[in-house]
């Protein structure tokens, strides 16, 4: 996959990702009841292993929920938290359940991948007039490096070079949050900047 | 242990002699390949990503491919005294990461990994002495080249020998 962007370019899948993310950290303030801030959408052009250092180490055992896009623009959503973050929000999320066993926490991170996923899809969807459909979410608790490569490698992006539009959700002012991706499979982001007429 | 950890990345082969190791963290759908020839004492570890180079017109790096990486590294393992007719492979990886609850794979990538893998070492004669492939869940293979014993280090699970 070649990713020949000017800056006109980059600008618009910053704007995009922003729209998108401000809509899912929206969502994820109202379902924790807290305050939710958000860096400022990157388009990420790094080398597979810079763009994983920039969550954590290889081996970090981390929670991650993936969506698959389908339609206009395919492609993976993938939300990545760490252990104690995750628990945090899962928490906030089940206040008032009693016996909260591990099962309830996997459909609690679904949930939430759906949640976030699918008001991204939603804003993205709007804003450029793509049908975009997310799939059900998939939960999985590993290694760090297992579950970035496959997502990478599902998305159909080979390279040693891969792009994701990526934001960093923080809450309360605290570093515990979530990494938010979205990773285009080639010939999605065309499809994103052509119907904005770039 | 002694000796150095020498570390194999994605789409990435090397070797190692005595008393180093080889290690590929985070294998997922990919697969890694562990070769050693018991008799001269050296070990070689790919983690290749795809199974076929064939599909893809832009092969910059042919480490990645299982086709082409095997045998490189069965070539550079030769370079550096090796003997074919030694050599032993142990394979690991090629899991399913993303599961449904009804537990249908939604990746089939890991498994074609796994099939190529076994398809083309059998071509080359190079008899696979132990696998743990499959899954949905991330491996990270280790190779010591003094023994050639080959660790697979997953999350919750702890290390075991292959």
């Amino acid at each position: 996959m070649e990713f020949n962007l000017n800056e006109i370019q980059l600008d618009a899948l910053r704007e995009i990702g922003n729209i998108g993310a401000g809509n899912a950290a929206t969502a994820l303030s109202q379902l924790i009841n807290k305050k939710v801030d958000m860096s400022v959408p990157q388009v990420d052009i790094l080398l597979f292993n810079d763009m994983l250092t920039r969550i954590g180490n290889e081996e970090d055992l981390v929670i991650a929920v993936l969506l698959k896009v389908f339609g206009d623009a395919p492609g993976n959503i993938l939300f990545v938290m760490k252990p104690d973050s995750a628990r945090i929000i899962a928490d906030e999320m089940l206040e008032g359940f009693s016996e909260i066993n591990e099962d309830l926490y996997y459909s609690v991170y679904q949930e939430l991948g759906n949640i976030l996923g699918n008001s991204y899809l939603n804003a993205l969807s709007k804003f450029t007039g793509l049908n975009l459909i997310g799939s059900v979410p998939y939960v999985v608790e590993d290694m760090l490096a297992a579950i970035l490569s496959t997502s990478f490698i599902d998305a159909e992006q080979y390279s040693d070079y891969v792009l994701a539009i990526d934001t960093k959700f923080t809450q309360d002012d605290k570093e515990s949050g979530g990494y938010f991706f979205f990773i285009p499979k080639p010939g999605s982001l065309e499809a994103i900047l052509s119907k904005l007429g770039l | 242990m002694e000796g150095k950890e020498i570390k194999v990345g994605i789409g990435d082969l090397n070797i190692a002699f005595p008393p180093d190791r080889l290690i590929t963290i985070g294998l997922g759908s990919c697969v890694g390949i562990a070769l050693y020839d018991d008799y001269k004492k050296i070990a070689g570890l790919a983690h290749i990503m795809l199974p076929e180079s064939s599909k893809f017109t832009n092969n910059s790096n042919p480490m990645k491919y299982a086709d082409l990486a095997i045998p490189m590294l069965v070539e550079k393992m030769i370079q550096n005294g090796a003997r074919l007719n030694n050599l032993k492979a142990k394979i690991a990886g090629g899991a399913s990461m993303f599961q449904t609850s009804d537990k249908t794979p939604l990746m089939d990538i890991g498994s074609r990994n796994a099939k190529a893998v076994k398809e083309i070492l059998q071509k080359l004669r190079i008899p696979i002495l132990a696998e743990d492939l499959g899954g949905n869940y991330g491996r990270t293979m280790i190779i010591e080249a003094d023994t050639g014993k080959v660790y697979i280090r997953t999350v919750g699970k702890g290390i075991k020998e292959l």
